[in-house]
This record gives C-alpha cells, sequence and structure tokens, in this order.
C-alpha cells in the first residue's frame, strides 16, 4: 500500500523548504533549486492525490509538470549563465541594483 | 463581396500595399496612398449612385454563437459620410506629399487603416463591428499625433486615447446593457442594430443607456465640458491628422448619435434635448469667445470646431427636418471648412515653422494664393453665403427657430462671434505691417493647390447646390428626416428596423 | 432669351461674376492692366443686357409686366424655401441700372486711379464681385437668395476698405464694418425667418402678410397676434437696414470705411451697397403698410440719422468723412422716404444720390490723387485754378447734394420733405427736422466747396494735372446729378409731374401713400419754395463763414495727424469736438461691447485651461500619484513578491478554512 498520508506530509515539508529557501537565498543557482524543490513537491502531492482517489489523473499531471520542471531549468541556467557573463555575479539584490542603475 | 466590402477594403489594402512598398522610395508609397484613396472616391460616388434606389445591405455570420455578424449597411446618410471621408482622404495624402518626410511609409499605413476605421464605424449595422471600427479608429490616430506630431506630441496623443477611450467604455457599457436586455426578453442573442431596436426598455433604463451612449459620443463630438482634448490634439497633430480629426472623427461622434443613440432610446432622447441643447449653444458661444483668445493658429481653429460643432449637435436636439438637414450639412461642411484651415496652419508652419500669430502678419505680399485660400475658408467658416456653412446654420437656426423662437434668436447671435474670430484669423495672418520674420516665403505649389481647390469647389457647389448633400438623406427608406411639420416626433424615432421589400438588397447569410 | 420671350436675367450677375472669376484665376499671368480691362468689359456688358431687359420690359404688352426666372431649388428644409431665382420688375430695373451703369463709370475711372497699385488685380477682382452680389441681392426673388448677394456685398466691402491692408487702421475699419453690419445681418436674418414662418419670403408672394395682419394669433410657437408679429418682422428687417444702410444707431462703420480706396467709396459706400437697406424696406413695402408702428419707427431713423450725419460733417476735416457723412445723412432721407409711405420717392432720392455723389467721391479722388494722397480739406485750398475740370464737376454734384434749386437733388429731397409733411404717416415734426437738416447740408456741402477749392494754396505738394480719364467719366455723372430730378417734377408743374411715382405704381400700388391735406399743389408749392430759401441760405451762411477772408473760421485749432487718437479734439469748442467724434458713438461702444468682449473671451480661454482642463489634470495627477504610491512595492526583488505572495496564500488558505463560519 502506497502510504498517500506520508507522502503528501513529505510533499508539504519538501515545499516549505523550497518556499523558504526561495525567500532566503539570494543567489540565482540556488533560487532556481528551490523552484525546482517546489514543483516536485506539488508533482509528489499530485501522484499521493491520485493514488488517494485511485484514479490516474494526478499522475498523469505529474507526467506534464516533468518536462515543463525539465525546461525551465534548461532555459533558466542558460539565462544564469548570460546573466553571470554580463553581471559578474548571481546575486539577485546586486542584479536588481544594476537594472535600475 | 459588393461595393460596401470594397469601401472597407480599400483603403485597408491600401496600408499593406504601402507597407509593402515601405522598402522602395517615399514617392511610391504616396503614389499608392494616393491611388488608394483616389479609388476610395470613385467607389464612394458608386456608392451614393448606388443607394439612391434604396439601402444596400452586406450581411454574412461572423461569430454566430454571441450574435456577432458582418452587417454592413449604407442609406443616404452613410453614403454621404463615406464620400466626405474618401474625399479628405484624398486630400490628406495631397497635403502630406512634402510635410511628412520620416517614416513615410509608416505614416501612410497608420492614416488608411484609420480611413478603414472610419468607413468601418460608417457603414456597421452590427454593434460588436461598429465598436471594432469605432476603436480602430483610436490606434492610428494615436500614433500620427504621437510619432509625427508637433513639440508636445506624446502628451496630446495620450489625452486624446484617453478621453475617447474612456468615452468609449461607457458607450460599450450602456450597449452591452442594451444587448443582454434583448437576450433577456427574446432568448437569443444579437448584436445587429435592427434587432437591438425592438428590445422595450423602461423610461428610465432608456435614460441611463442614452446618457453612457452620450457620454462616448459627446467626447468624441467633442460636446462641452468633454472638449479639453480637442486643441491639444489638433494643435499637436501633423496637418493631416488635423484634417481627419476636424473633418471625419468628430463626425463619427454625431453620427453615432445619429445612428445609435437616437434609434436605440428614442425616449432617452426626448428627455436629454433640452441638456443637448443648452449643452450646444453653450458651446456655440463658449468656443467661439474662448477661440478670439487664442495666439496659436491651430488652437484657435480648434476651438471654433467646438462652437461649430454646437450648432451640429443644436441641429440634432431641435429634431426637425430643417434641424436634421442643417446638422448633415453643417457636418460636411465643417469637415471642409475647418478641415481648410488646418490645412493652411499647416502649410504655414511647413513656411515659418511657427504657428503663433504674433509672428504672423502683412503675409499676403509674399503668399498671396495662400492667402486668398484662407480668406476663403475663413470667410465659409464664419458662415458666408455662397458657401455651404452658411445653408447649414442657416438650417439649425431656423429649425431652433420653428421649436422655439428665443432658441433660434440666441443662435443666430452665434454667427456674430464666428465672424469675430474668423476674420481674426484671416487679419492676423495676412493683414498688417509685413512680418520682418520671414522673407521670401513661397506660394503654393500645383499639389497643396489642388488639395485646397476640392474643398474650396465642394463647399461652393454645397452652398449654390446644398440638396448634393440632402437629397440623399431622403433615399427611400426615408425614416431619417422628420417630415416638415412634424416638429415634436424625433428624427431619431423614425428609424426604422428592416428595409423594405423590393430594394436592392444584397444578403447573403454565410452557412456555418 | 428663355422660350417665354423673357431675357436670361441670371446674365446679368453672371457677366460680373465671371469677370471676378477670370481675374482671380488667370490674372496673375496677365499684365495687371488687362484685369481692369475685364473687370470693365464684364461690368459694361452687364449694363447693356440690363438695357435689355429695361426694355424689354417696358414695351411689355399687357398688363403690369415682371420677369421672374427659377433656375434651381436652392432650400428646402420645412419653412425654408429659397429658390435660386431672379426677379425683374421696375424697383429692380432702377437699382440694376445704378448698380451697372453708375458701376460702369467707376470701373473705368478705377482703371486710371489703380494704375500702378500693387493690389491692382485683387482690386478689380473684388469690385467686379462686389457688382455681382449686389446685383444678385437686387435681382433676387427670395429674401434668402437676397441675403446672399446682401453678405457678398457686405464680404466685398470688407476686402476693398481693407485694400491697403498693410496699415493697421484699414484692417480695423475693414473689420469694424464688416462685424457691424453682420450684426445687423443678424436682425435682418431673424426677420427673414420670421417672415418666411409667417407668409413665405418670396417677393411675389408678400401679400401674404395682409393675412397675418388680421390674425388675433399667429399658431406654431410664437403666441402672439397677427400684427404684433408683423411689427416684430418689421422692425428686425429695419435692423438689417441699419447695419447695411449705415443708419442710427450703427452707422459708426461707414466714415471709418472710407480708409478703402476712392473708386469704392464712390461704388461701395456711397451709390450702391449703403442703400441696400433703402432696398430692403422697399421690397418689404406690403409688411410695413401692415405694421405702422414698424413704419414709424423706419421714419424716426430716417430723419434722425439724416440730422445726426449732418451735425457730424459740419466740422469733419477729411474730405472723404464729409462726404462720408453726408452719405449717411442722405440715405437717411431716403429711409425717410419709405417711413411716410413714399416708397417710389425714397428710390427717386436713392437714383439722384447715386449719381451726385458716385461724382463728388469720384472728384475728391481727383483731388486726393492730384494732391498725393493729402485728405484734409484744410492743407488743400485754392485748387479751383490747378483743377478747373474737377471744381466744375464737383460743383455740380455739391449743388445737388445741397439741393440747389433744379438740381436733381432739390426734386427728389422736395419730393420727400413734402410727404413727410403731407401723408397719412407724415407730421410736423419730421418735416421740420427735415427742412433744418436741408439747411445744415447746405452749409456743410459749401463749406467743402469754399475750403478746398478757392482762397490761397495751403498744399505743399505740387498739383499736377489729372489724367482725362479721371475727369471725363464724371461729366457724365454730372449731367444726371445736373438734370435727373426731371424724371420726376413736382405735382404742381403741369408738364412731367410724377414721372416716376407713375413708373413704379405697378410695384407699390395702393400701398404708397399720398398727400393729403396741407393745401395740396399749392402747398407743395410751397413747401418746394422752402426748400429753395433753405438751400440759399445755406450756402450763404456757408459763405460768410468760411470764403477766403472770412474772420470767423471755425478752422481747427490743432493739427490731426496721420494716427488719430480714439478722442480726437482738433478744436477748441468742446460741441465742434464731440461731433467731430461723431457723438461719441465710438467710445460708447468700446465700452459697452468690445471691451467687454475682449474680457469674455479671456476669461473663457482662462476657464477653459486651467479649471475645465484643470479637473482632468487633477484626475490624471491622482492616477499619477496612485502609481507613484503602488511604484514602491515594484523594488524587482523576486524574495520579496515571494514572500509578499506566500502571505497572501497563507491568508487565502486560512479564510477558505476557518472563514466558512464568519
Amino acid at each position: 500500500m502506497f502510504p498517500a498520508n506520508e507522502a503528501l506530509i513529505l510533499s508539504a515539508i519538501l515545499f516549505s523548504l523550497g518556499v523558504i529557501a526561495f525567500i532566503v537565498r539570494r543567489n540565482l543557482l540556488y533560487t532556481l533549486m528551490s523552484v525546482e524543490i517546489m514543483l516536485n513537491a506539488a508533482g509528489l502531492a499530485f501522484v499521493a492525490g491520485s493514488a488517494i482517489h485511485g484514479q490516474p489523473d494526478g499522475q498523469v499531471f505529474f507526467m506534464f509538470i516533468l518536462p515543463v520542471a525539465a525546461a525551465e531549468v534548461a532555459i533558466g541556467l542558460a539565462l544564469a549563465l548570460l546573466i553571470f557573463k554580463r553581471c559578474k555575479t548571481l546575486d539577485l539584490w546586486a542584479i536588481a541594483r544594476i537594472k535600475e542603475e | 463581396m459588393t461595393i460596401l466590402t470594397l469601401l472597407v477594403a480599400v483603403p485597408a489594402l491600401g496600408a499593406l500595399l504601402c507597407a509593402l512598398a515601405g522598402k522602395t522610395n517615399a514617392n511610391t508609397v504616396r503614389g499608392v496612398a494616393l491611388g488608394a484613396t483616389l479609388l476610395h472616391v470613385a467607389l464612394a460616388i458608386g456608392l451614393i449612385g448606388a443607394v439612391a434606389g434604396g439601402p444596400l445591405i452586406e450581411r454574412h455570420l461572423w461569430i454566430p454563437s454571441v450574435g456577432i455578424t458582418y452587417h454592413l449597411e449604407a442609406d443616404g446618410l452613410s453614403a454621404i459620410l463615406v464620400l466626405l471621408t474618401a474625399v479628405i482622404g484624398v486630400v490628406a495624402v495631397l497635403i502630406s506629399w512634402s510635410e511628412i518626410r520620416e517614416r513615410v511609409a509608416s505614416f501612410h499605413v497608420w492614416m488608411l487603416l484609420l480611413l478603414t476605421g472610419i468607413v468601418l464605424v460608417f457603414l456597421a449595422r452590427d454593434i460588436m463591428l461598429f465598436y471594432f471600427g469605432w476603436e480602430l479608429m483610436l490606434v492610428p490616430m494615436f500614433f500620427l499625433i504621437g510619432v509625427w506630431g508637433h513639440e508636445d506630441k506624446l502628451y496630446s496623443a495620450v489625452k486624446f486615447f484617453l478621453f475617447t477611450f474612456a468615452g468609449s467604455v461607457f458607450m460599450l457599457i450602456a450597449l452591452l446593457y442594451v444587448y443582454f436586455q434583448y437576450a433577456a426578453q427574446t432568448g437569443t442573442y444579437s448584436f445587429a442594430l435592427a434587432d437591438l431596436m425592438k428590445t422595450s426598455l423602461s423610461p428610465t433604463e432608456q435614460w441611463w443607456v442614452f446618457l453612457g451612449l452620450f457620454v462616448g459620443f459627446a467626447v468624441k463630438i467633442p460636446l462641452f465640458p468633454l472638449h479639453t482634448w480637442l486643441p491639444d490634439a489638433h494643435t499637436q497633430a501633423p496637418t493631416a491628422g488635423s484634417l481627419i480629426l476636424a473633418g471625419l472623427l468628430l463626425k463619427t461622434g454625431v453620427y453615432g448619435l445619429m445612428r445609435f443613440a437616437m434609434p436605440l432610446t428614442p425616449e432617452g432622447y426626448t428627455a436629454f434635448i433640452p441638456l443637448m441643447a443648452g449643452l450646444a449653444v453653450f458651446g456655440i458661444f463658449y468656443g467661439a469667445w474662448a477661440a478670439f483668445a487664442q495666439r496659436d493658429f491651430k488652437r484657435l481653429v480648434a476651438y471654433s470646431s467646438i462652437s461649430h460643432l454646437g450648432f451640429v449637435v443644436l441641429g440634432l436636439a431641435v429634431g426637425n427636418a430643417a434641424g436634421y438637414k442643417g446638422a448633415v450639412l453643417q457636418m460636411v461642411n465643417h469637415g471642409l471648412a475647418t478641415g481648410g484651415l488646418f490645412l493652411i496652419a499647416g502649410l504655414l508652419q511647413e513656411r515659418t515653422h511657427t504657428r503663433s500669430f504674433e509672428m504672423f502678419g502683412g503675409l499676403w505680399r509674399q503668399i498671396p494664393t495662400l492667402g486668398g485660400f484662407l480668406l476663403f475658408f475663413a470667410l465659409a467658416s464664419l458662415g458666408i453665403p455662397g458657401t455651404g456653412n452658411f445653408i447649414g446654420e442657416l438650417y439649425v437656426i431656423g429649425g431652433a427657430f420653428s421649436r422655439a423662437w428665443w432658441l433660434g434668436a440666441v443662435t443666430g447671435f452665434g454667427v456674430l462671434f464666428a465672424a469675430i474670430y474668423s476674420l481674426r484669423v484671416f487679419l492676423a495672418t495676412m493683414h498688417g505691417p509685413e512680418s520682418k520674420t520671414f522673407r521670401k516665403l513661397h506660394d503654393t505649389n500645383w499639389r497643396e493647390n489642388t488639395a485646397l481647390g476640392i474643398l474650396v469647389v465642394l463647399l461652393v457647389v454645397i452652398g449654390f447646390y446644398p440638396r448634393t448633400v440632402t437629397t440623399p438623406l431622403h433615399f427611400a427608406p426615408d425614416q431619417l428626416v422628420p417630415a416638415a411639420g412634424r416638429d415634436s416626433r424625433s428624427a431619431a424615432a423614425m428609424y426604422g428596423s428592416a428595409p423594405k421589400t423590393g430594394m436592392a438588397v444584397h444578403t447573403s447569410e454565410g452557412a456555418h | 432669351m428663355t422660350d417665354n420671350g423673357v431675357p436670361a436675367l441670371w446674365l446679368v450677375p453672371a457677366l460680373p461674376a465671371a469677370g471676378a472669376l477670370i481675374i482671380f484665376l488667370f490674372s496673375k499671368f496677365w499684365n495687371p492692366r488687362v484685369a481692369g480691362r475685364i473687370a470693365c468689359s464684364a461690368v459694361g456688358l452687364s449694363f447693356l443686357w440690363v438695357l435689355v431687359c429695361s426694355y424689354m420690359l417696358i414695351t411689355w404688352p399687357g398688363e403690369a409686366p415682371r420677369f421672374t426666372q427659377k433656375l434651381w431649388t436652392w432650400l428646402d428644409a420645412g419653412t425654408i424655401t429659397a429658390d435660386v431665382g431672379f426677379l425683374f420688375d421696375q424697383v429692380t430695373l432702377v437699382f440694376t441700372l445704378v448698380v451697372t451703369g453708375v458701376g460702369f463709370i467707376i470701373h473705368l475711372y478705377s482703371v486710371a486711379y489703380m494704375r500702378g497699385d500693387d493690389g491692382e488685380r485683387r482690386f478689380f477682382g473684388y469690385m467686379n464681385l462686389f457688382v455681382a452680389a449686389m446685383l444678385v441681392l437686387v435681382m433676387a426673388d427670395n429674401a434668402f437668395f437676397m441675403f446672399l448677394g446682401w453678405e457678398g456685398v457686405g464680404c466685398c466691402s470688407f476686402f476693398l476698405i481693407g485694400h491697403f491692408y498693410q496699415k493697421q487702421e484699414n484692417c480695423a475699419a475693414a473689420t469694424k464694418a464688416f462685424l457691424v453690419t453682420r450684426l445687423g445681418d443678424i436682425f435682418l436674418l431673424l426677420g427673414v425667418l420670421l417672415c418666411a414662418k409667417l407668409a413665405g419670403v418670396s417677393f411675389l408672394d408678400l401679400s401674404g402678410f395682409e393675412k397675418v395682419a388680421g390674425m388675433d394669433s399667429v399658431p406654431q410657437a410664437f403666441g402672439a397676434s397677427g400684427p404684433l408679429l408683423l411689427t416684430i418682422a418689421g422692425l428686425l428687417l429695419l435692423g438689417g437696414a441699419m447695419g447695411k444702410s449705415a443708419q442710427l444707431p450703427l452707422q459708426t462703420w461707414l466714415p471709418d470705411a472710407m480708409a478703402g480706396p476712392t473708386p469704392v467709396s464712390a461704388l461701395i459706400h456711397a451709390a450702391t451697397m449703403v442703400t441696400a437697406g433703402v432696398y430692403l424696406i422697399a421690397r418689404f413695402h406690403v409688411l410695413y403698410v401692415m405694421a405702422p408702428v414698424a413704419l414709424a419707427a423706419v421714419a424716426m431713423v430716417g430723419v434722425g440719422t439724416a440730422f445726426y450725419a449732418a451735425t457730424c460733417a459740419l466740422v469733419q476735416t477729411d474730405i472723404k468723412r464729409i462726404l462720408a457723412y453726408s452719405t449717411i445723412s442722405q440715405i437717411g432721407y431716403m429711409i425717410l422716404g419709405l417711413g411716410v409711405g413714399a416708397f417710389s420717392l425714397g428710390l427717386f432720392h436713392f437714383f439722384t444720390h447715386a449719381f451726385y455723389k458716385a461724382l463728388l467721391f469720384l472728384a475728391a479722388g481727383t483731388v486726393i490723387h492730384a494732391l498725393h494722397g493729402e485728405q484734409n480739406i484744410y492743407k488743400m485750398g485754392g485748387l479751383k485754378a490747378s483743377l478747373r475740370g474737377t471744381y466744375l464737376v464737383f460743383l455740380c454734384g455739391a449743388a445737388a447734394l445741397a439741393g440747389l434749386p433744379l438740381t436733381a437733388g432739390f426734386f427728389s429731397k422736395d419730393a420727400i420733405l413734402w410727404y413727410s409733411l403731407s401723408t397719412k404717416y407724415g407730421n410736423p415734426a419730421l418735416f421740420a427736422l427735415g427742412m433744418v437738416t436741408a439747411l445744415l447740408t447746405a452749409i456743410y456741402t459749401f463749406r467743402l466747396i469754399f475750403v478746398v477749392f478757392h482762397g490761397t494754396e495751403r498744399s505743399h505738394h505740387h498739383v499736377h494735372e489729372p489724367e482725362p480719364l479721371l475727369v471725363k467719366p464724371l461729366a457724365v455723372l454730372a449731367f444726371f446729378a445736373l438734370f435727373a430730378g426731371f424724371l420726376n417734377l413736382p405735382h404742381f408743374v403741369p408738364v412731367l409731374s410724377a414721372k416716376w411715382e407713375h413708373f413704379l405704381e405697378p410695384v407699390f400700388g395702393h400701398y404708397h401713400a399720398h398727400p393729403a391735406g396741407y393745401g395740396g399743389k399749392a402747398g407743395e408749392a410751397l413747401a418746394a419754395l422752402l426748400s429753395t430759401v433753405v438751400s440759399l441760405a445755406g450756402l450763404f451762411i456757408a459763405w460768410k463763414l468760411y470764403h477766403p477772408g472770412a474772420a470767423v473760421v471755425p478752422v481747427p485749432a490743432m493739427e490731426i495727424g496721420e494716427s488719430e487718437t480714439s478722442t480726437p479734439a482738433p478744436y477748441k469748442a468742446s460741441l465742434a469736438n464731440w461731433l467731430y467724434r461723431g457723438w461719441d458713438f465710438d467710445r460708447a461702444y468700446d465700452a459697452a461691447f468690445v471691451r467687454p468682449f475682449r474680457r469674455l473671451s479671456g476669461m473663457s480661454s482662462w476657464v477653459d485651461r486651467v479649471i475645465i482642463d484643470g479637473v482632468f489634470e487633477l484626475s490624471a495627477a491622482i492616477v499619477r500619484g496612485v502609481h507613484s504610491l503602488l511604484l514602491a512595492f515594484q523594488n524587482g526583488r523576486l524574495s520579496r513578491y515571494a514572500l509578499v505572495m506566500l502571505f497572501g496564500a497563507l491568508a487565502g488558505t486560512i479564510i477558505l478554512f476557518f472563514g466558512r463560519g464568519w
């Protein structure tokens, strides 16, 4: 039996960790990673829901989330690379300041 | 596809061709635009002939699920205004020939798109299609002012956009209310004007709906106190922009009142007559007074537009045959005469790089032909007999006189103030000691003479044979012009819903 | 010629109109002299065609001929219906003959007068246009079409007064003329609209007024009785006539209008346009007979203006202003004639006046031309010898103006004065004031003669002999100024008496008033004798005051420069100065209308810019303020956004789960 409740709790913890990381970290790479964690937490919640209801919808959704996450990482990393080239830093606040100036 | 679709399509295709020709030299673009507008004039003349036998209709389903149709229709009123649009289009292209030197292609693209929108407004009988055309006018005008305008162009462009857009929101809400009421009453969704006129609305509802429409259209006309965008927009717009603004855009507001607001809510219209007449008469005087105090040529003419459009609205408010015909005549004449004044302002600015009366004076010796044209348009603007403006004003004053003698008498004195500011335009530029600043200004060339000459000839033709404009209003079914003696009945209430049988009706229901 | 044998009337105005069009369109490719030739031939041809029409009208077989011709329907909107149509009856005949005949002579004169002027082509274009408009005015078969000509002549007057446009005063004079007459025109238009509503305004069915006069209440929105409405209509039309014919209180524009070239003053501001008011009232005579109050107002305005202008003319120093005031005064006589029901005599005075006043103006122009533009009579003097021919024709004109016996002016003025006493609309007061005015007229006329032509030469310029074209045409006018009076000898003369009145009878018919009482023919002879005495007395007084050696000459104490102030005061006596300024009408109007209008205009502009636009600008400013407030949240820091989102999501969740019970 798939431990659905535990999986949901795990998903909540993962999501919270992702959010906290997103808020506190200023480095672009960490920010991207935290977004990735949040996405996967949501995916886990979908799978768990699917198990609870005994229907495949949730797993299908996760199949959609996977490529979206992959695409996001690909584009995000490419952007991060470009930004680093131009700004010599990945500190988001510093980048925001540069933009303002 | 009938002549109606062609009338909409020709300027649009012209715009496309201009865009394509943009890579080649500027004169090709201008030539293409001129060709398109000339073809447009030919079609519009054909339209006048065609509607003599009855209205032309073209209807296709467009978005049937919500009841939107592609419904074009032309009766005498539409045909006249479409012809005016086409003629003004030609003049606008001619006058921009030497004025516009940068981004020539995009200028003409926007201008032709603007004409497309205007023609669509004049021909659409489906409210969504009308609204589409209405908003289509907005964007090109915004760019014409904002890109090719003068010193304060962005402010004016944004002001123009915000005013008219805000107004059109009120209009849309009112129209949608009628739409949903119709749906609730009949169970079918339709945006067709003819259908919506069958909606039964209580007097209170009519009052509110008319208010919404009135606000939307009054901004465009513009009526006091919603007029303040006009002086700025006119002053800053390039010459062709001012011409189209004065000649056509303001007319769409009046046309909207005549075609949509008054027929949809006849009782609302009746309730609003005192307000309309009051604002109109006040506008006649206020515009004239304010015009006299201006130091900027184009600003003065802009204020005079407020005064002139006061006559138009008054003509609608008095609701009898004379007033109605006067309103239509005055729409056309104002477009031609005030358009002419804007052309001259543009030509003067092209030569002297200023619009300020303080810089002008005594220019007649250097530019006699231009001065002669200015004299003519100034006189036309003050309503000298022999020009169309006189007939328009006479009809409106006469209509007001029939309705209430004091209204006619008060309005009559508005003509005096028109004389004061019109003479000022002429005297301050051409008369007086010769300005030391300008030496050897060159007089008009043949292209400018043609552009101005077209307007002069039309004004004189209307002045001596006003029935060129008023006869089409009687084309069957004659429901627009109130018959003589039926003063109390509103012009609007007579607009019938469906054309009678046996007329040149081109209906083609598109299969879904 | 049209199919029913009526000559093509439209040709009469069309010829000068075509002349104007040709001059405007093409003359810039030609020598400026060509414009003058085109203009002269256009008016000349028009005159010949008028002669043809007149001959046909007079010799028309059958009863009461009246030519009409409709070209096309012009206006059709409710009660406003009008054709582009022409009417040719005896009244039109008189006016068209004068307009084209005198017009032709003045055109000839102008060819010489305007030679070498910068705006020669423009001048002739406008002159032709003016003649065309004036012909439309007098030939239109309905009041709306007449109004076209009415405004057209006003326009041309505006153009031509401002002919020397580089001087600011001339432009001001042109504007003043246009605006003051336009004020009158508005009254006229309202009057015409009222008449259209009451009875239709085609001149062919003016008898509709008879029906209205009998009505107790006229339907449709007016709520007044028929006679009252007729009176109002008559007064409104009189307002129009006041404007165009420079009658009190709208007379102020005419003296200033002398800024135009002298031929313009002769044609427009003496012979033709300013008499449009006379034509108007004569045309609407039916209405005025129906509304006696309006008719009395006409008479009072006429005699009042005649007196007013004569007093002003006494003290003017500018030769053209003297003539301008005399024009106002003489038109006052015409209006007086109309106002006592003597319609044909008003027209007769118009007829004679057109000749002698055009003559005086043209001769004055020749004098001015010879003195290189000098217009101040106190700088002329002694020109009798150097300008012999001019002096002689001027003398003929002056004799007619002063009403010396047997001249044209004598017969026409005397007839009006007699009728102003003896018809049922007349009274002794009108007659007395008219006689006093006649005395003043003789005084100022001969003052002009004595100061300008007699005495010593005060001019510093070399007087050069004018070219023949500036004198010869005047001889024709001089002939008519002396002998035109014989067309209408008084009733007491056994031959040729009242010919003119009989000629116009088909038009005025029984509406024309006739003398009654006051001794009939004997009284008339007595009145004529009185006129004779009065004019000779005027001549005598003028000689006493202004002959070369006179000691009591009221000469201006100070020099009057080119640029006059708004309150010039050249004389020692304040009464003279007051008269010189035209009873200070200008000053009063300036204070009552001009300055308040400027203030009103400035205020409107200010209100528009500051208050009305200010409201919209304020709303824009509010939006901008809110915008900058919200902008503080947009700091570009992603983690802050996330934090805000988190709390938002939390709050949403809490509300969703726990808010149900609220």
